[in-house]
């Protein structure tokens, strides 16, 4: 460990050109496949990083598919205008009564129900009251 | 392309899911088999408007003060048993979607009966109501700016 210690404070303090001429010099040689990991490696990179033209379709296509979806969204709703059931103002205030009319009668029903059940529900308070009185 | 159309597709479901309201139940089921509709628009909202206001009296009832704040009146009244569920689905749907509140339901021999409206405390913007007795499935929906005091005391005046 000392020795290997030795050794890269030697290095640090060579020159560029000595350790050039050292690394010539000497049989160390490159590791088995580095060149092709090197070259795996930047393709993988290369690959994620879409160029600047695609990134720019992409959105373009994204935009296109909401233009396309409000485009057909608005097409749907050209024929939005409906047409007037009745053209004499009369008629239409008739049925808008009777439309009233209907409401009405639908919540009287309801009400109806409500005092249908209110002497029910005054039961238990009718009991209570006895028997507070008894006591 | 095959993503695009996907995400065309997906947009336009949304955008038509928050789309649904009176309007568009109308237009579903208006032209559909066993099916009476009834639209009332803004324009003829404004010349009922323009009658006479004696003639607005009807009985005890005076709806004049209401007429005149209705954008639109929609009734659907269905006897079609095929689309009587799918009606009352969309219209559970449109409730549930447009921030309205239940006023009142009741349910009597098989009947349902349920009313809604959105707006405050003064102002009724929108009122729906959605009856299903047997094969018969009714849906009146009224849009406008019902002062709501005018309106409870409409209804009132209709059930005494």
């Amino acid at each position: 460990m000392e020795c290997i210690m030795k050794r890269i404070d030697d290095i640090e303090k060579m020159g560029m050109e000595e350790l050039e001429a050292a690394a010539m010099a000497g049989n160390a040689g490159v590791p088995q496949g580095l060149e092709e990991r090197i070259k795996e490696r930047i393709l993988a990179r290369e690959m994620t990083r879409l160029p600047v033209g695609r990134r720019v379709m992409q959105l373009g296509g994204i935009a296109a598919a909401v233009a396309l979806a409000l485009l057909i969204f608005n097409l749907g709703r050209v024929d939005d205008q409906l047409q007037d059931t009745f053209e004499d103002p009369r008629m239409a205030y008739a049925q808008v009564e009777k439309a009233f009319a209907e409401i009405s009668n639908k919540m009287s029903m309801g009400v109806e129900m409500v005092s249908q059940a209110k002497p029910l529900a005054e039961k238990p308070l009718e009991i209570l009251n006895k028997t507070t009185q008894i006591k | 392309m095959k993503r695009l159309f996907l995400l065309a597709a997906m947009l336009l479901v949304t955008i038509s899911s928050f789309a649904q309201d009176g309007k568009s139940i109308y237009q579903k089921y208006s032209d559909s088999e066993d099916i009476s509709a009834v639209y009332v628009s803004p324009a003829m909202f404004k010349l009922i408007g323009k009658l006479p206001d004696i003639e607005m009296n009807s009985g005890e009832v005076n709806f004049y003060p209401i007429i005149k704040s209705l954008t639109g009146l929609y009734i659907i009244n269905s006897s079609n048993k095929n689309i009587n569920a799918q009606l009352y689905a969309d219209v559970e749907k449109f409730i549930k979607s447009g921030r309205y509140e239940l006023l009142m339901e009741a349910k009597d021999s098989g009947e349902t009966v349920k009313m809604y409206t959105v707006g405050n405390d003064t102002v009724v913007n929108s009122f729906v109501m959605v009856a299903r007795d047997g094969d018969e499935t009714t849906f009146i929906c009224i849009d406008g700016n019902m002062n709501r005091t005018d309106m409870e005391k409409l209804l009132a005046e209709s059930i005494n």
